[in-house]
């Protein structure tokens, strides 16, 4: 599974990963990009399987990105998770209206990744049976 | 850390405390609490600033020492994370203020309100508030202070 993670925030992007990791998308091929147009540029040369992006961005945002890849239809069915600071119930129903698969606020949690995932994508796809942590331990 | 442009008392008090609980919480498993007075900064205190756009406008600024910043960074990259250094400080800085900012205009707006923020840019020179009216708020983690500074006419018209 090739799973795309757009956001300009380095410490964002490590963070999602970490999440999907956690998730039980450890064996996953992870592709980052600063924002939507590297993204584009990315997916067109080796397309992915899902897409987690941030809305606010530089150069091209989230919602252009969603826009272009939901009138396009080489990757019309291209599941989108959108994974926003600015999210609240007007915009997560404009966001799913535009095609996104769900709308998650940050700071992602593993949890909630992980429950979102295995709503929406099919069991093949989805994570392993395997539990993970809410939060690692201290001990 | 001055006080001399803010106003002394601090609306909105208790949910900017829940909120950044919440997130430090959530991402750098630590205790987060209130300080009343303004904490005495090192000159080498870091800070980042966020404007919000739409559909009132403002500012917030956040800033904390350098050695805060690094425990922070450490937390939520891990010990063993060969690459902390001051681009990838900053980056978590920002990427915190935009969250704080993010979630805190959800619980002051209206549920159905959409808004917009900027991008995260460095904040450089003194802690003090660029422009009056201007609120502040305290926090610390493991005794290390951070403040939380907010600005513009707009969005404090809206202050309780």
């Amino acid at each position: 599974m090739r799973i795309a993670i757009v956001d300009d925030s380095g410490t964002a992007r490590m963070f999602i990963r970490r999440c999907l990791e956690i998730a039980g998308f450890h064996e996953a091929e992870i592709i980052e990009a600063e924002n939507g147009r590297e993204a584009l540029e990315a997916i067109r040369l080796h397309p992915v399987d899902l897409l987690l992006t941030d809305l606010t961005m530089p150069v091209m945002d989230g919602l252009t990105l969603l826009k272009w890849l939901k009138s396009n239809p080489r990757f019309v069915q291209l599941p989108v998770l959108v994974i926003t600071s600015t999210g609240n119930p007007a915009r997560e129903r404009e966001l799913l209206k535009l095609g996104a698969m769900a709308v998650i606020s940050k700071p992602v949690s593993p949890a909630r990744l992980n429950e979102v995932l295995q709503a929406l994508l099919p069991p093949a796809e989805g994570c392993t049976d395997q539990p993970f942590a809410e939060k690692p331990s201290h001990d | 850390m001055t006080d001399q442009n803010e106003t002394h008392h601090r609306p909105w008090q208790d949910e900017m405390l829940q909120v950044v609980a919440e997130i430090i919480e959530d991402t750098a498993f630590s205790e987060v609490r209130g300080c009343a007075l303004a904490p005495v900064y090192h000159q080498e205190a870091r800070g980042v600033s966020l404007l919000i756009h739409d559909p009132v406008q403002g500012e917030f600024l956040l800033f904390m020492d350098q050695e805060l910043l690094t425990h922070l960074s450490t937390l939520v990259y891990g010990p063993s994370f060969a690459a902390i250094n001051s681009s990838l400080e900053e980056d978590f800085l920002a990427e915190l203020l935009n969250i704080i900012a993010g979630r805190f205009l959800a619980a002051i707006l209206p549920p159905e309100q959409g808004f917009s923020l900027g991008i995260p840019a460095g904040a450089a020179g003194p802690i003090t508030c660029p422009a009056p009216p201007c609120l502040s708020w305290h926090f610390s983690v493991d005794e290390m202070p951070f403040t939380l500074l907010l600005h513009g006419e707009s969005i404090l018209t809206l202050a309780p």
